[in-house]
């Protein structure tokens, strides 16, 4: 039991910081749907700190910061220049995808993937002091799930208790009246791809320091995307999207459970994105008849 | 200085496109010297490796054929406001269909095998396109998310198909036995793939171009992707025109998918596709959507790509550099034409 809520955790982690850094962007009328690209190259910036400076908190410090520019740059062009998402989105991702390949070749001479000596795993946090019945069950969870959690309790005040969290509903809902306010909805906009990108790349470090350990071509494995499923299933609704980001991790170690069990792997890939179309078409029926 | 503005403004898209793409040749200069490598050597280097004698001219012509395809394929879609992210399964499912034929129906003779083999592929394709296009016409729900979870489960699906029933007996894991001969389209030459299927696809592409520039449909699309309502109201069948524009995205994905079983390898097998249809969003974006520029821009695409492949093996610099030039290119293209249309509109307003 205990094995099995650590593999849906580990599931859950990345999926979740992307779709609640998604949540806020799309609360103030930007769907980001540039996280794949985002989650790759987090993840292999996360790998290239770790292994220049040999600490894992470098290699989450290198994964935000390009995830701080990629984000930016989806700013200026989405915000600043309102150019359209999907020409903008789908480019940075297919550019991201191109550039860790790329970078990948160039430091570190090799291709399909990366890890060294030098690089030093996120730790776990461990709690001795918890009872031994407990201990299986609280125990043993990388740090950046309890960041996770943090990072969503601390937006979940922040959009329901304070006043900036209403503007950036009203920045999504209305941007004219919030402009008439006197509140810059383009600040606002920057601001939650600011949050969004620390959120990225915890998610990306996580992938390639902690649950993972090295980078290779690929391994965000539509994690993103999955994410952005996520976020419109919740369409700004914090509930709504944690219960989809929990039905797609569960759907994504069920996945795995499968395989162990002797099921062909091809067709228990399969499981999670059967399950998010199944998911977001219910949805949508419930959004129509409600 | 009202003249200069008239000349130019008729041919405002292609000088944006012509412009966007010399900037990010520099762009890519820029990355290339950071290599210690002089720029012009590798262009030269890119050239040459892609029409410096007949050979490497016959290998870019067939690198570009899927390419070209591709590029069509979405800009057929992406043309008619409908974001189809996912010709990459399309393109997976037309090719496992094509072959399926093939396995399957061994004993018929070529005149039925390869009409019904592209019938297939194309049809498959299509209804995988299809799927999505109707749940987001008539249910309103997101294109791009579902399209990409059916790119995923098409390329799972089939690799499920490839590795269980339909595994080679005569071939490594991940491919299926080759289709009848009386099914390939012959080789060219024998130092590429390209093949005769090379015709089928100039056909396609000719109709395609001709339907998307002369006829109502194709005008009625572009109404679709500028404005929906007006389109509406102007009296379009928005969600009819909009449907044919995701089944013909397909399609073409779906041919791609084909030529590559029935003219390439004579084979499916996983990892068929190295990622051409994000190749061709890529160019298609990059054309803003037009047929014939969407070629053109697969000639570039497979020269520079092609020709890279010397340049990496002279200078070191690796291929995907070209990716990442032309996906400048295409920020470039969506910058100038959000300032354009801004300064368009202040113009209008003096």
């Amino acid at each position: 039991m205990a094995a099995w809520i650590h593999a849906v955790v580990r599931m859950v982690v990345p999926l979740l910081l992307l779709a609640q850094g998604g949540t806020w962007t799309l609360q103030t009328g930007i769907l980001n749907i540039g996280q794949e690209g985002a989650l790759l190259l987090s993840a292999f910036f996360a790998v290239l700190g770790n292994h220049l400076f040999g600490s894992w908190i470098m290699g989450i410090l290198f994964a935000v910061g390009v995830a701080v520019l990629y984000n930016l740059l989806f700013g200026l062009f989405c915000v600043t220049l309102r150019a359209n998402i999907w020409v903008v989105g789908m480019t940075l991702n297919i550019m991201a995808d191109a550039g860790a390949i790329l970078l990948m070749k160039s430091i570190f001479g090799v291709k399909g993937g990366f890890r060294s000596d030098r690089m030093v795993p996120m730790p776990n946090l461990e709690m001795p002091f918890l009872p031994e019945w407990l201990a299986p069950y609280c125990n043993g969870y990388s740090l950046a799930a309890w960041l996770t959690l943090i990072f969503v309790l601390f937006c979940w005040y922040v959009d329901s208790r304070t006043v900036f969290g209403m503007r950036l509903k009203a920045a999504g809902e209305n941007e004219e009246a919030l402009e008439a306010a006197g509140i810059s909805v383009s600040r606002l906009r920057y601001a939650t791809l600011l949050v969004n990108s620390v959120a990225v790349g915890l998610a990306g470090a996580f992938l390639s320091t902690s649950y993972l350990f090295g980078f290779t071509q690929g391994m965000s494995a539509g994690r993103g995307w999955m994410a952005v499923g996520a976020v419109i299933f919740g369409g700004g609704s914090m509930k709504w999207m944690l219960g989809a980001v929990l039905l797609f991790g569960l759907a994504q170690a069920g996945g795995n459970q499968l395989q162990a069990l002797g099921v062909p792997s091809y067709y228990a890939l399969m499981l999670p994105y059967i399950l998010v179309i199944l998911s977001l078409v219910v949805r949508q029926w419930m959004k129509k008849r409600g | 200085m009202r003249f200069p503005a008239e000349t130019l403004q008729p041919h405002r898209e292609s000088l944006i496109v012509l412009g966007s793409f010399a900037a990010s040749l520099f762009v890519g200069a820029g990355i290339i010297a950071l290599y210690g490598v002089n720029p012009l050597d590798a262009y030269a280097y890119m050239i040459s490796g892609a029409l410096g004698d007949s050979d490497a001219l016959v290998a870019t012509l067939s690198r570009m054929v899927p390419i070209a395809l591709a590029t069509l394929s979405i800009a057929v879609a992406f043309n008619g406001g409908m974001w189809n992210i996912g010709a990459e399964g399309q393109l997976y499912f037309g090719a496992f269909a094509a072959a399926w034929v093939g396995l399957t129906l061994p004993g018929l003779p070529g005149m039925i095998l390869m009409p019904l083999g592209l019938a297939a592929g194309i049809g498959a394709a299509a209804f995988w396109a299809w799927i999505p296009g109707i749940l987001s016409l008539k249910r309103g729900l997101n294109v791009v998310v579902l399209t990409i979870m059916l790119n995923s489960l098409a390329i799972y699906f089939t690799s499920a198909l490839v590795t269980g029933p339909y595994a080679g007996t005569r071939v490594a894991a991940g491919a299926t036995d080759k289709i009848p001969e009386a099914m390939r389209f012959l080789h060219l030459s024998n130092f590429s793939t390209l093949n005769t299927g090379i015709f089928v696809a100039l056909a396609a592409v000719a109709c395609m171009a001709l339907v998307m520039l002369r006829t109502v449909p194709g005008y009625d699309w572009r109404m679709c992707r500028m404005n929906c309502r007006f389109a509406q109201y102007g009296g379009v069948n928005v969600v009819g025109r909009q449907i044919w524009a995701m089944l013909l995205s397909g399609a073409f994905a779906g041919l791609a998918g084909s030529l590559l079983v029935m003219g390439d390898l004579y084979r499916f097998r996983t990892g068929l596709s190295p990622g051409y249809t994000w190749t061709g969003m890529i160019l298609a974006m990059m054309v803003a959507y037009h047929p014939l520029g969407g070629m053109a821009a697969a000639f570039v695409y497979a020269v520079m790509s092609s020709g890279a492949l010397e340049m990496e093996l002279m200078t070191e610099v690796p291929v995907e550099v070209v990716e990442i030039i032309l996906g400048t290119a295409v920020l470039f293209v969506t910058a100038g034409f959000a300032l354009s249309n801004r300064l368009a509109n202040r113009l209008r307003e003096d």
